[in-house]
């Protein structure tokens, strides 16, 4: 501002001295040449834009991998259209290319490319894919960033070795090698599984080791480890069991907390109460249903439960997410068309009687390293039928599924067909007795807290893109992130259409270290950011994936389905115009005065 | 007069030595007080505190000597003084140092009239020495303030420490005290035998009850010390001379030991971690060489046998003893007493081994047909105060009775009485035995008659315990090829057509044979081979040469009788009995009290402290900050981690060492990432795999959202 006022006043002052001058010829021009001149100074401070219509040009976007070098030589050979190469160090946004140049309807990309996620927002390119370099290393990996203690974790991924040398893949934690692989081929897939032994953030590393014992490639990689506590359950049984025992005891080992109510004569009942107090419960009541998240029970309690009973009951597992485990006793069994609808809402499963014998034994594919020879028990020879309310639980070695949940409302009911599941415990494979309600439990549970995913499932690095969504009732959940520096980072989160409780939102971390991504009031995920850098194999593969999948795309909705042969838009005056504008206007005025003043001398 | 000169060269002299003396005597106390300084100050090593006063001695000297050469005197500058000093010298002293040719001739006659003047003057004369009264007194503070410092240490020290000191320590240690070298005695229980050793390692390895001496020798004075446990003891150091500590324990169990100083300004670790393995004093073995486990001996046989017992221990077997209980009766009438057997013992390797025989007369014991002697040897060692024992497995040496029925109760099952039709293999030595003593009184056709039927008697007994076998229910050409050659019965000279048996299978009776034990099942088999043979002598009419064949086959029919038999004490208590009578299907519920148990189950194990620890180490490893607790945590995690150590040092110790170094950094405010990363590695190894978990964590989205979603990913 303070310039141009300068000049006016300065354009002011020239106009006033000349208007005095004593000599008045040529006054007007004078004048006017002040004029012009004041005017095309001031216009080379902030030249005018005059409208006019830009071609359409071809973008040339250079990715890692490819030198600026490289991208001019392809403009120069794209030949007719106008070239344009678009230097975007550090930041390979094409949403932002979209935005900031729309004349450019093309987009030829050098070098890896920019990953699937990286396209959002610049659908109307039409996208061509210069030949990727070759991605080495570790080229792919994904796992689970959180896992409950106890859980076994897979690593998951492609190795491709620069110069298909054979390789050692390991995957290591802070005591040593935990799993490994000898390459067969360049190109390995590789499958580690591990089980975290304490809660908390773990690192591990996955190392390609030569023949030669040198490093190759070494990634890390981050898992959160949470102890989750065992559920509350409420078990309620018309007999006395065998295998409720071990059942509670199981969970009450665990922390967990346990009711048990079991008909022992008429109107007689054995109460027991494992980490928990002593209360009365003859009646199921809301109260005690909402302290309990798994309610086990057989077909007998279902049979004497009241009216009132069955309806909370229902209620509790339709809209309260309460989960129910029904014994296959005779009753359970037995259940038919005739049986009444709220005992069918418990205890009909999709199950179909086979002819012949009413049990057999079966092993069960209880998955994980120690948990594959599962060693046979009784079940029940009955058979799951496909439904699409029907989950499938465990399964045997065949494929046939020996427990499966329905999913009611908010809830969900579950059985399972093997009968003794004991048996394991009393053979010495307690893993396996444990493994088994570890399923079946978790299956059914109640499951009201948060729940987070992110994507992509593999390495996060710096300034990479994070796919956020949360399973989350809270009806406006705001979640947070706090950053390894513990700074508090908001991310917005919109609801996904035709869910009632699904969220997600984007976020870029900026820094390497642990993240905790939490909900105001609510559950929380621990996640990893990588050092940009690292994962370079998976990063490039990534990108020349998404490059690859954008090119085979048609371009989207965009001005250049129009046909329209340029692009509208303001275009400032060359300065330099303006600049021969001054300057004959200022030389003019000189000569003028130059003239005058030899004149005057001479007189 | 020509003395002069030579006095003035003599006091230039004389004023330069006493300066330098002066110089190097300030430099030497700048010396002493920067040594003694650094001393004071720092834990400094001998030769790290002489090479710095070494070094503030020469710049000391330096500036010394620059000062020195800034004022040189000489000749001139006596000259100077003199003239400056005393008027007896009317200012004309350079006169003299200037050659008497150079003088002029008033300058001669003043040196001759000033000359006599200044001699006596150079006799008494005085060089004024402000510099060496200055270097004199540098070199005296020096020394004063060394003085100083050593006496006010050793003044001050001294009420400081005295109300704490330990008789030893007479004398706080001016430098940190620092373990010099250990000698260690380790003095075997006496019973052992074995001799006392000494060791300079601080690794052990000891017998159980050994008393173990640790003798420190401490330079840099002596200091209160202790040697802690990983099991949580400590033990402190006494002093018993100078820079001596020690301390004795009794090898009780297995355990990681580390010597700390424990006095102020000490370092607190004196040593790194180290293995005190105890041996446990093994219990006696001890077997029975001779007789088997069991013995039949034949009715009529010797009822004498001599036990061979040998018996072992790692540091000598003490007493012995030879445990027999005999069985009388069977059935319901059985009973049992204990007999004493002597036990005759001969020691060998020093009394490690003991060769134990026993002569057992059976008779004296009072032992007849079907009773049965259990017999076992107790062995003690010689540990105190309790000794180890070892019994041997039981021998079983019973006497056959031939006299029962033969039905032989097999393993696990009875056989049926035999069918009213059947004769015992008994009955057919009776009858055979009879027809030999008939064979003189009776036909040859008679005889023959009778053998014959004799004969078939012993076929069906046969074919009787054939089924068992898994036999086919026929003339045995199942048997095995130990069968003889059996002639056609229709051919036989005379003989009486014997009853056809149908060829015929009857798997389903043989079935039973599988329940049959191996050793049963062979003896079984010889005893019906006998009596192939034994049928075949008697259908051959040659009766006298069936007795050998019938004879064994009764003897291998008692022994499976006597196989059947166990011995089981009674140990359970005597159940009341039931009364279902009155108690069943009563509907009786009213003194049913009230059925309501409660339990608390959840309760820490070692691993959680395991995983504390191990989740602190990490946090130090990655450069976080120290929390209060850290140090308990990680303590409890060390005593976790110390058995682990024990059991397999090459994969432990290191971690635990670090561990150890992870505590102290916390103690002393710094900061050992790396011990802490080492820590943790060894932590973690140490931590078992956890159990599957039972939450819903594992599920990833929730409810009909899912199923719906799987539905429409499903469909196309």
């Amino acid at each position: 501002m303070i310039p141009f006022v300068v000049l006016g006043v300065l354009g002011l002052l020239f106009l006033a001295l000349e208007w005095q001058r004593p000599r008045r010829e040529r006054l007007a021009l004078r004048l006017a040449a002040t004029l012009v001149a004041w005017t095309a100074l001031a216009a080379l401070l902030a030249p005018p834009k005059f409208p006019a219509l830009a071609a359409r040009r071809i973008g040339v976007l250079v990715t890692p991998g490819a030198s600026m070098a490289e991208g001019r030589r392809a403009a120069d050979s794209i030949g007719t259209a106008e070239p344009m190469v678009l230097p975007s160090p550090g930041v390979y946004d094409p949403a932002h290319l979209a935005r900031r140049h729309p004349e450019l309807d093309s987009l030829l990309v050098l070098g890896a490319g920019v990953r699937d996620e990286d396209w959002a927002g610049a659908d109307r390119f039409s996208v061509t894919a210069g030949r990727p370099p070759r991605a080495t290393g570790f080229v792919a990996a994904t796992w689970r960033r959180a896992a409950l203690l106890g859980d076994q974790v897979a690593v998951e991924g492609r190795f491709v070795s620069p110069g298909a040398a054979p390789a050692q893949l390991r995957l290591e934690d802070l005591s040593g090698v935990v799993d490994s692989l000898e390459t067969a081929a360049a190109d390995t897939t590789f499958r580690f599984s591990l089980v975290p032994k304490a809660a908390g953030r773990h690192r591990y590393v996955v190392r390609a080791v030569g023949r030669n014992g040198a490093t190759m490639a070494a990634e890390s990689l981050g898992v959160a480890v949470v102890a989750a506590a065992a559920p509350s359950l409420l078990l309620l049984q018309g007999t006395p069991r065998f295998e409720t025992r071990d059942l509670t005891r199981l969970l009450a080992g665990r922390g967990g907390r346990v009711a048990v109510r079991t008909r022992v004569a008429k109107d007689r009942y054995l109460r027991e109460f494992f980490n928990r107090r002593v209360e009365p419960f003859e009646r199921l009541s809301p109260e005690l249903l909402r302290s309990v998240d798994i309610v086990v029970l057989d077909g007998l309690t279902v049979n004497e439960l009241s009216a009132p009973e069955m309806a909370l009951l229902r209620r509790a597992v339709l809209e309260e997410g309460l989960g129910v485990l029904v014994w296959r006793d005779s009753v359970a069994r037995a259940v038919s068309r005739n049986t009444g609808s709220d005992q069918r809402f418990f205890l009909e499963f999709p199950l179909v009687r086979q002819p012949g014998a009413l049990t057999r034994e079966s092993g069960v594919a209880l998955r994980g390293p120690a948990h594959t020879g599962a060693s046979p028990v009784e079940v029940e020879s009955s058979l799951f039928e496909e439904r699409p309310d029907a989950v499938p639980i465990l399964e045997d070695g065949s494929g046939r599924t020996l427990a499966a949940v329905l999913v009611r409302g908010r809830g969900r009911i579950g059985t399972s067909l093997v009968l003794t599941p004991s048996a394991w415990a009393y053979r010495q494979e307690r893993d396996l007795f444990e493994a088994y309600w570890g399923r079946l439990l978790g299956a059914v549970a109640r499951d009201t807290a948060d729940r987070w995913s992110v994507s992509p499932d593999g390495p996060v690095t710096v300034d990479q893109s994070l796919a956020i969504t949360l399973f989350s009732s809270a009806p406006a959940p705001v979640a947070t992130v706090r950053t390894p520096a513990g700074a508090v980072d908001t991310v917005s989160l919109r609801r996904e259409a035709g869910s009632t409780d699904t969220w997600s939102g984007l976020y870029w971390p900026a820094s390497a270290g642990w993240h905790e991504l939490r909900r105001e009031g609510g559950g929380s995920l621990d996640f990893h950011g990588e050092p940009a850098g690292s994962w370079a194999g998976a990063d490039r593969s990534a990108r020349a994936r998404g490059t690859a999948r954008r090119a085979s795309l048609p371009p989207g909705k965009g001005p250049a389905e129009g046909g329209v042969a340029g692009v509208p838009r303001e275009r400032p005056m060359p300065r330099w115009w303006l600049f021969v504008v001054f300057l004959v206007a200022a030389g003019w005025l000189w000569a003028e005065g130059m003239r005058t003043r030899g004149r005057t001398i001479m007189q | 007069m020509s003395a002069i000169p030579a006095s003035f060269a003599l006091l230039a002299r004389r004023y330069r030595t006493r300066r330098r003396v002066a110089e190097w005597l300030a430099v030497l106390g700048v010396v002493l007080f920067g040594f003694t300084a650094l001393a004071v100050a720092t834990a400094l090593p001998l030769a790290a505190r002489v090479i710095p006063a070494l070094l503030l001695g020469s710049v000391a000297a330096v500036i010394i000597r620059w000062r020195s050469s800034r004022e040189p005197v000489d000749e001139e500058t006596i000259a100077r003084h003199l003239n400056r000093e005393f008027t007896e010298a009317e200012e004309s002293a350079e006169l003299f140092l200037r050659a008497a040719s150079e003088l002029t001739l008033l300058e001669q006659l003043q040196r001759g009239r000033v000359g006599p003047r200044i001699e006596p003057i150079l006799e008494r004369l005085v060089l004024p020495d402000t510099w060496r009264k200055r270097l004199l007194l540098a070199a005296g503070t020096g020394l004063l303030l060394t003085i100083g410092l050593v006496g006010g240490r050793a003044l001050g020290a001294a009420p400081m420490d005295a109300g704490v000191r330990s008789p030893g320590s007479s004398v706080a240690a001016a430098t940190p005290p620092k373990i010099d070298r250990v000698r260690i005695e380790i003095v075997p229980p006496a019973y052992t035998r074995l001799p006392v050793r000494r060791a300079e390692q601080l690794d052990l390895d000891v017998e159980e009850g050994s008393k173990v001496t640790w003798t420190f020798s401490v330079s840099g004075g002596a200091a209160p010390a202790r040697l802690v446990m990983t099991t949580g003891d400590s033990i402190p150091l006494e002093p018993v001379g100078q820079g001596l500590l020690r301390a004795t324990v009794y090898a009780a169990q297995s355990t990681l030991y580390q010597v700390f100083f424990t006095g102020a300004g000490a370092p607190a670790k004196a040593t790194d971690l180290h293995r005190f393995v105890v041996r446990l004093d093994a219990p006696p073995t001890v077997a029975i060489d001779s007789p088997a486990t069991r013995v039949e001996i034949p009715s009529g046989g010797a009822l004498t046998l001599t036990l061979h017992a040998t018996a072992r221990d790692d540091h000598g077997v003490d007493s012995t003893s030879l445990v027999g209980t005999v069985s009388n009766g069977s059935g319901e009438a059985i009973r049992f007493r204990s007999v004493t057997l002597q036990l005759v013992r001969r020691n060998a390797d020093e009394g490690r081994t003991g060769v134990l025989e026993s002569r057992l007369d059976l008779k004296r014991l009072g032992m007849e047909p079907g009773d049965v002697l259990y017999a076992h040897v107790r062995v003690s060692d010689s540990r105190r105060p309790v000794p180890n024992v070892s019994i041997s497995p039981t021998v079983f040496i019973g006497i056959v009775d031939t006299g029962r029925v033969a039905i032989a109760a097999l393993t696990g099952m009875a056989l049926p009485p035999l069918p009213e039709a059947l004769r015992s293999q008994r009955q057919l030595i009776i009858d055979t035995e009879r027809l030999l003593a008939d064979s003189a009184k009776i036909s040859l056709k008679s005889f023959e008659d009778r053998s014959a039927n004799i004969g078939l008697d012993q076929g069906l007994l046969r074919l009787h315990y054939g089924e068992y076998l898994g036999d086919e229910d026929y003339h045995g050409e199942e048997l095995t090829g130990e069968m003889p050659n059996f002639p056609d019965p229709s051919l036989l000279p005379g003989g009486p057509t014997p009853p056809v048996i149908p060829p015929e299978h009857r798997h389903d009776v043989a079935e039973v044979a599988v329940l049959l034990s191996p050793v049963t099942k062979t003896k079984l088999r010889k005893a019906v081979a006998e009596m192939w043979r034994a049928e075949l002598m008697l259908r051959t009419h040659k009766p006298r040469a069936s007795l050998p064949f019938q004879n064994r086959a009764l003897m291998l029919l008692k022994e499976i009788q006597q196989d059947a038999r166990l011995y089981v004490q009674r140990l359970a208590f005597e159940l009341p009995t039931l009364e279902p009578d009155k108690k069943r299907f009563t509907g009786e519920l009213k003194r049913m009290g009230p059925l309501v148990r409660t339990e608390n189950l959840s309760a820490p194990g070692d691993s959680s402290r395991v995983a504390l620890a191990f989740g602190a180490a990490v946090r130090l490893a990655d450069g976080g900050l120290g929390e209060a607790a850290d140090r308990r945590v990680l303590e409890e995690g060390g005593r976790a981690l110390a058995p682990l150590a024990l059991d397999d040092p090459a994969r432990f110790l290191p971690a635990l060492r670090a561990l150890r170094e992870t505590i102290d950094s916390l103690e002393a405010g710094r900061r050992c990432a790396s011990c802490a990363a080492l820590a943790a590695g060894g932590l973690w190894r140490a931590l078992p795999l956890p159990p599957a978990a039972l939450s819903a964590g594992s599920r990833v989205g929730r409810g009909l959202a899912d199923a719906y979603a799987r539905e429409l990913a499903r469909r196309p």
